[in-house]
């Protein structure tokens, strides 16, 4: 290791102690501007529905709450686990954190599939206007984002499990950041798509 | 200053395949940032081509050189690459090489991501360009690709979509990285009020990027699945509104402007010091200024759509005249900072100027247009033409050149060419204004923009034909700057650590740098270490004596 190295390691490690990691803030950042994305697909439906004077329009059958409503729980339930995560991991409880790990890697997995099997009570095809386009492209995002998320919580789990943490708890944090998004949404889409429209 | 003139002992020569294979793996910053530039170059190339096209196409009136189709592809092609394929990485570019060296940092702070980012864009642009090459062309709806007409383009149309997601997701990826480095990177004593402003600036533009770009991306998205998927965002007959459309591509289109110039005024705002000899005047002024038009830049995208009658037209002009303002207190910042200075008229400098002067230009048509009266007369006419012309390449492209003077010695540790730099400067100054600046009145008597022939017996001829010789003029200055480059590339390395008497870090370490980037790195004080480093050796000096 150079002096300069040395001297850089060492403001790092100053800092170290108050500042967030490069990851966490870089997920941070990638996360407001998921945020961006997203908002302006709700500005399209901002936008709609304060033209339309039936909305949703009256082609447009109401989807059932049943599954959305247990979907949106088990999002919310992997959320928990995964503050239960982030709080053993502070603690120094590895072990209990992998734990915790594969009980929201588990929600996230059983999030994605009730998502797509939410599908089967649609009545209506992409092609059925504005109302149809933003609910199976908001949706669409939504599980290729849940995707993300799965694979993201899958590579933090193998590291988790090989005994990283020890090491780093950034990578399991930033993991965190993406995920607490991905609740965020699911739970907006839910409001709007499902109760919202119900309601 | 004896720390700087350290030199690493000549490594034996490496095959060239491992050399090759070097640069293709790279993750160091410096490397990046120099592929940045020549890709960028590249397609400055291939951009300026199609102008070169365009512009022999309205050479005369009635000209059949190119078929209104054929044209349509040209011009959107051409604003596109410019854009997104030259402008921003152009900046990018500098900025991967310089920003980790002015904060004192060994690399970016995620470097493998940084050469993705890198990556992703030659990549995007080539799938951009295939459009030239599959049925019905390239894209052909302009850079603002609008709707309905992008909604009816062929393949062409959806590699231009693709490319652009592909380029849009290396700008996120780079802003990203931009704003970690800056924020987490700095050497100790480098607090943020004594950052350089061109990390301030890529800082504001890694800003931009990650507030708009996920609009345009957005945008891409139903563009897409409206053409492919049968979804109706953009189709007023089944519920979905063109303002949908327009709403989505401004909020990023407008501070998308200020993406492709900040960046530029940082690089000025670095140069204009040094061959002044004095401190920026207003740092706290300039910093302010940029964070001003930040957040001004959000509030502005209605302007484009003055004619549309969707907007309120006197909250957009509100806003838009707004940003006047802090612009106006960078150029004041510029001018009070030569006032008095002893300036050197060192090629970086000249460029420098060159764009002071031509973005005043430019700014002064940008005020005119933000108002509505005015606007209705003019828009989609050659002024608009002219305007982003003179913002573009009067503001942005004349502070690239100032870059690449300055800093040329610093990346290759070689000089370029005075004499060839000079030429290279009044060919350019001389031929842009001859090129653009007629635009303003063919604007103003109502040639309409986008159009591959006009009459004869409209009376633009002779302007058009003004415009062109000057756009030749522009290709001719920019062969001699080639040439400076081919020239200088073949001469050995002589240039010293610090030739211009820089104020920032990067003029700290050897030229070019070492890979780690700094042997020793001087204490930092104030926001000109290396002034101050040079300050107390002659102080030393006097005393000694």
């Amino acid at each position: 290791m150079s002096a300069v190295e040395r001297v850089m390691q060492a403001a790092e490690d100053q800092r170290g102690t108050r500042a967030i990691s490069s990851s966490v803030m870089g997920m941070a950042i990638f996360v407001a501007s998921e945020a961006i994305f997203f908002a302006a697909f709700f500005g399209v439906y901002a936008s709609s529905f304060a033209s339309e004077s039936v909305w949703p329009p009256k082609q447009i059958p109401l989807p059932g709450l049943v599954i959305p409503t247990a979907d949106v729980i088990v999002l919310v339930l992997s959320g928990l686990f995964l503050t239960g995560a982030l709080a053993t991991l502070r603690r120094g409880a590895e072990r209990t954190t992998v734990l915790w790990l594969a009980a929201a890697t588990a929600g996230a997995l059983g999030f994605l599939a009730l998502l797509l099997a939410g599908y089967a009570g649609v009545g209506f095809g992409i092609k059925d206007g504005i109302y149809a386009s933003l609910f199976y492209v908001v949706t669409g995002l939504e599980v290729a984002h849940a995707v993300g998320g799965v694979v993201l919580f899958g590579t933090v789990f193998v590291r988790a499990a090989n005994g990283e943490l020890a090491l780093r708890h950034d990578p399991v944090q930033a993991a965190a950041l993406y995920w607490y998004f991905v609740i965020a949404l699911g739970i907006v889409v839910f409001l709007i798509f499902y109760l919202g429209a119900t309601l | 200053m004896a720390t700087t003139e350290v030199r690493v002992p000549a490594a034996a020569p490496r095959p060239r395949a491992q050399r090759i294979l070097d640069w293709l793996t790279t993750t160091d910053h410096k490397k990046i940032g120099i592929m940045y530039l020549v890709n960028s170059f590249t397609f400055f190339a291939f951009g300026g081509a199609m102008a070169m096209l365009m512009r022999t196409q309205l050479l005369q009136p009635n000209d059949h050189l190119f078929t209104p189709a054929e044209y349509n592809q040209l011009f959107t092609m051409h604003g596109t690459i410019m854009i997104f394929m030259v402008i921003f990485p152009l900046l990018a570019g500098f900025g991967n090489y310089f920003v980790p060296l002015q904060i004192g940092a060994l690399d970016m702070a995620f470097p493998r991501v940084n050469a993705l980012s890198f990556w992703l864009l030659p990549a995007g642009g080539l799938v951009l360009l295939a459009g030239f090459a599959v049925k019905g062309g390239a894209a052909a709806a302009g850079w603002t690709n609008y709707v309905p007409l992008a909604l009816q383009g062929e393949a062409g149309e959806d590699l231009w979509l693709l490319g652009l997601l592909i380029v849009g997701v290396s700008s996120l990826l780079g802003a990203i990285n931009f704003i970690v480095t800056i924020l987490r990177l700095r050497a100790p004593g480098m607090s943020v009020r004594r950052m350089p402003i061109f990390c301030w600036a890529t800082l504001g533009t890694s800003l931009l990027v990650v507030l708009a770009l996920p609009s345009f991306t957005a945008n891409i998205v139903m563009m897409l699945a409206d053409r492919h998927l049968g979804t109706t965002f953009f189709d007023p007959a089944q519920g979905g509104s063109v303002a949908n459309y327009l709403n989505t591509f401004w909020f990023f289109g407008h501070p998308e402007v200020y993406i492709l110039i900040m960046a530029a005024w940082g690089i000025i705002s670095e140069i204009v010091p040094v061959f002044s000899g004095r401190p920026l005047f207003g740092y706290n002024g300039v910093v302010l200024a940029l964070m001003l038009v930040i957040a001004l830049s959000f509030s502005v995208w209605g302007h484009h759509m003055f004619t549309t009658g969707l907007v309120d037209n006197s909250f957009f002009t509100v806003t838009t005249e707004l940003i006047s303002v802090p612009t106006g207190v960078l150029f004041f910042n510029w001018l009070a900072t030569m006032w008095g200075g002893k300036i050197r008229f060192e090629p970086p400098m000249l460029f420098a100027l060159g764009f002071i002067a031509m973005f005043v230009i430019g700014g002064i048509d940008g005020v005119w247009m933000a108002s509505p009266a005015m606007d209705y007369a003019i828009h989609d006419t050659y002024f608009v033409v002219s305007h982003i012309h003179y913002v573009l390449f009067g503001g942005t492209v004349f502070a690239v050149m100032a870059a690449m003077y300055y800093w040329f010695p610093k990346m290759t540790g070689r000089m370029l060419d005075r004499k060839l730099a000079y030429v290279h400067f009044w060919l350019m100054l001389i031929g842009f204004n001859v090129a653009f600046f007629p635009m303003h009145y063919l604007g103003l008597d109502g040639m309409p923009r986008r159009i591959a022939e006009y009459p004869a017996n409209a009376g633009w001829t002779m302007l058009n034909i003004l415009s062109s010789s000057g756009a030749y003029l522009i290709a001719v200055s920019m062969l001699v700057a080639l040439a400076n480059l081919v020239i200088t590339l073949r001469r050995p390395r002589t240039a010293p650590a610090d030739p211009w008497e820089g104020y920032t870090l990067e003029w700290a370490t050897s030229s070019p740098p070492p890979p780690h980037n700094f042997d020793v790195l001087p204490p930092v004080h104030s926001e000109r270490p290396v002034y101050d480093l040079r300050r107390a050796a002659v102080t030393e000096e006097v005393a000694g004596a």
